[in-house]
């Protein structure tokens, strides 16, 4: 099912600071672990990622480090600061309180409807 | 991935990926993040072209394939240029109180007690903090902060200058500090308009772009009144406080208005060349490097004032057309004064008005001849001076005058006036000298004269503070009388268009008349007659 860019928009950051909490990562990896934790529901344009990586890490909430493969190519790769983990800690509470009230207004509107 | 890339110097031929890489972040106005970001993206491609051509792709279709996986590249441009615009709405708001602030602390020099050099440094902070909130918006706002990082350096070293133990390298070294001061505070302040105009020139929202024109309208006009002056006069004149007010007013309803102008979104931030920008944006920068260059006369200001007084120059250095204007204000002074006090400002002004800028450093301190003794005439002696009060020009001038009949006694008229606009000031000092011999080889030996409020009259002295009681005791025994005429004038002083004297009895009593105001111009009736008889009557005279 694919959701309305509106929506996916303002949980993008947390689902990618999400992803993040189990480990470094680079870009490409991030998205194709978003794709699969989903199950392929949240598939983004793999530029898009970029610029929410660096709206992150000018918040600080992600620090950033080069590191080289095997193969000779440079991956930049990104991690969750303590205070992107105190900052994701406070987006879920807010996530699980707004789809909880979101949940009981649509049950509260199927009676009605 | 990239071919085509040739040797021999010829143009390379551009990849599509790198074109794509280009685009997508040319809205990323920092160079470092910028090439940064690059490079992260073409890693990003070419793992993902990698992975294509694994499948079977050819390497044209597997980066055809990897960049449209990145999306639109205007998107992307677009994306990085609202994340890297560096300029949060808040912290510009913030940013642009700061400065605000910090240029109203500057200016208002509130000359009482330590306020005004309170307020210069409070204000130099806040006007550090806003520079420094913005430095990341592009380069002409870096170029502030760093021209911010220069003052608080310079004058850091000034005051550390002044507490050094070696006579004399505050005073040579202070204007050269004072200089590269007024010089850093100058670029600053084009640097901030031009980053703001460039800033502002790059929004789409036509309402983004008023928080921009605010500003300069804004900095304009706080620019035409420092220029002018008239915020030192108005600061001056207690009965302009209304005025003030209404200044401040002013202010705050600009600063109100750009807020609630801020509160649209701010979208595409993109930091403008100025040969990109607008007619409009063009005239922003040029108002703000008239601005800027209206700084200039305090820049001037700083350079004649921090002349050091007590240079080396002697009598030899003075050149003949100025010795002629000396001899020429010491004739109209014995002529004239005190007679009519107003006559000296008079004379002053029309014996040096043709002094240039350039002469101060001529118009030295001249110790006189010595030569000029009793017996002979009753010359006067002339000291003179150019120096700095609270930062205006000032020449002060000592003439000693003595009669040949009583040469062991002598009276000395410390005179100076304020050169400079924006006050009309002038005071005129008349104390005595008590000698123990003629004036003839002791030159240097006046004593110290104190006002009511422990003011020194500083001349050259073999005396401490505290000797007082001494020197009128002196006094006495040379003169063998109580006193002269009833009063002694210490002290007659004109400022802001009023004026008091003080004035002793010659048994260490002192007294101080009522400020009065308005003070009598030269061809106007005294506005208080007892101070005009005190002045007529009582004055000291030899």
């Amino acid at each position: 099912m694919k959701f309305s860019k509106e929506l996916v928009k303002g949980s993008t950051a947390m689902l990618v600071m999400s992803v993040l909490s189990s480990g470094d990562k680079y870009g490409y990896q991030i998205i194709k672990e978003l794709e699969a934790l989903s199950e392929a529901a949240f598939t983004m344009n793999e530029g898009t990622l970029y610029p929410i990586l660096h709206a992150l890490e000018r918040e600080k909430y992600l620090e950033s480090y080069w590191e080289e493969t095997a193969s000779a190519r440079k991956r930049r790769y990104y991690r969750l600061t303590d205070r992107g983990r105190r900052a994701l800690a406070g987006k879920k509470e807010e996530w699980r309180a707004y789809s909880k009230a979101v949940e009981q207004v649509l049950r509260g509107g199927a009676q009605y409807a | 991935m990239p071919d085509g890339r040739e040797e021999d110097g010829r143009r390379e031929e551009i990849s599509a990926a790198e074109r794509f890489i280009d685009e997508a972040c040319a809205g990323i106005p920092d160079r470092r993040t910028r090439e940064r970001t690059k490079e992260e993206l073409r890693s990003h491609i070419e793992e993902r072209a990698e992975e294509y051509m694994l499948c079977g792709d050819t390497p044209a279709e597997a980066e055809r394939k990897a960049i449209a996986g990145m999306g639109s590249p205007e998107r992307l441009h677009r994306e990085f240029a609202e994340v890297d615009s560096l300029f949060p709405l808040r912290k510009l708001k913030n940013a642009l109180w700061l400065f605000y602030a910090g240029l109203i602390l500057v200016s208002f020099q509130l000359d009482i007690w330590y306020i005004a050099r309170i307020e210069e440094i409070v204000g130099t902070v806040l006007l550090f903090f806003a520079c420094f909130l913005l430095r990341g918006g592009n380069r002409p706002l870096c170029g502030a902060w760093i021209c911010s990082l220069v003052l608080i350096f310079v004058r850091a070293a000034a005051a550390l200058l002044s507490v050094l133990p070696f006579d004399g390298l505050y005073e040579h070294a202070a204007w050269v500090v004072l200089l590269c001061s007024q010089i850093a505070n100058a670029v600053r302040m084009f640097l901030f308009g031009y980053g703001i105009a460039a800033f502002a020139e790059g929004k789409i929202s036509r309402q983004a772009k008023q928080i921009g024109w605010l500003y300069l309208a804004a900095q304009c006009a706080v620019g035409f009144l420092l220029a002018t002056g008239a915020i030192a006069e108005i600061f001056a004149e207690i009965f302009f406080f209304p005025v003030f007010a209404l200044f401040i007013v002013l202010i705050v309803l600009i600063l109100r208005r750009i807020r609630h102008v801020a509160s649209d979104m701010w979208k595409n931030d993109r930091a403008v060349e100025y040969k990109k920008m607008s007619a409009a944006g063009k005239a922003a920068v040029a108002l703000s490097l008239v601005f800027a260059f209206a700084l200039a006369p305090s820049v001037s200001a700083y350079v004649t004032n921090a002349v050091p007084e007590g240079s080396p120059y002697t009598a030899a250095d003075v050149s003949d057309a100025d010795m002629g204007r000396v001899k020429a204000f010491q004739t109209e002074l014995a002529e004239n004064f005190p007679a009519d006090y107003d006559a000296p400002r008079d004379m002053l002004e029309s014996a040096f008005a043709d002094v240039a800028a350039s002469d101060w450093l001529r118009l030295a301190d001249i110790a006189a001849a010595a030569d000029n003794t009793a017996g002979g005439t009753s010359e006067t002696e002339i000291f003179y001076r150019f120096g700095s009060e609270y930062g205006i020009r000032t020449l002060s001038v000592q003439t000693v005058l003595y009669r040949e009949s009583d040469p062991a006694a002598a009276g000395v008229i410390y005179y100076y006036s304020y050169i400079e606009p924006p006050t009309d000031t002038r005071a005129v000092q008349m104390s005595f000298v008590a000698q123990n011999a003629s004036l003839r080889g002791n030159e240097g030996k006046f004593v110290h004269l104190y006002t009511e409020e422990g003011q020194t009259m500083q001349m050259p002295s073999t005396y401490e503070r505290g000797d007082v009681s001494r020197a009128f005791s002196e006094y006495k025994a040379v003169r063998g009388r109580e006193g002269q005429r009833g009063y002694a004038l210490l002290e007659f002083s004109l400022y802001g268009g009023g004026g008091y004297i003080a004035y002793t009895d010659l048994q260490s009593s002192f007294y101080r008349s009522p400020y009065v105001y308005p003070w009598p111009s030269a061809d106007g009736a005294p506005a208080d007659g007892w101070v005009r008889g005190l002045t007529e009557n009582n004055y000291f005279l030899l």
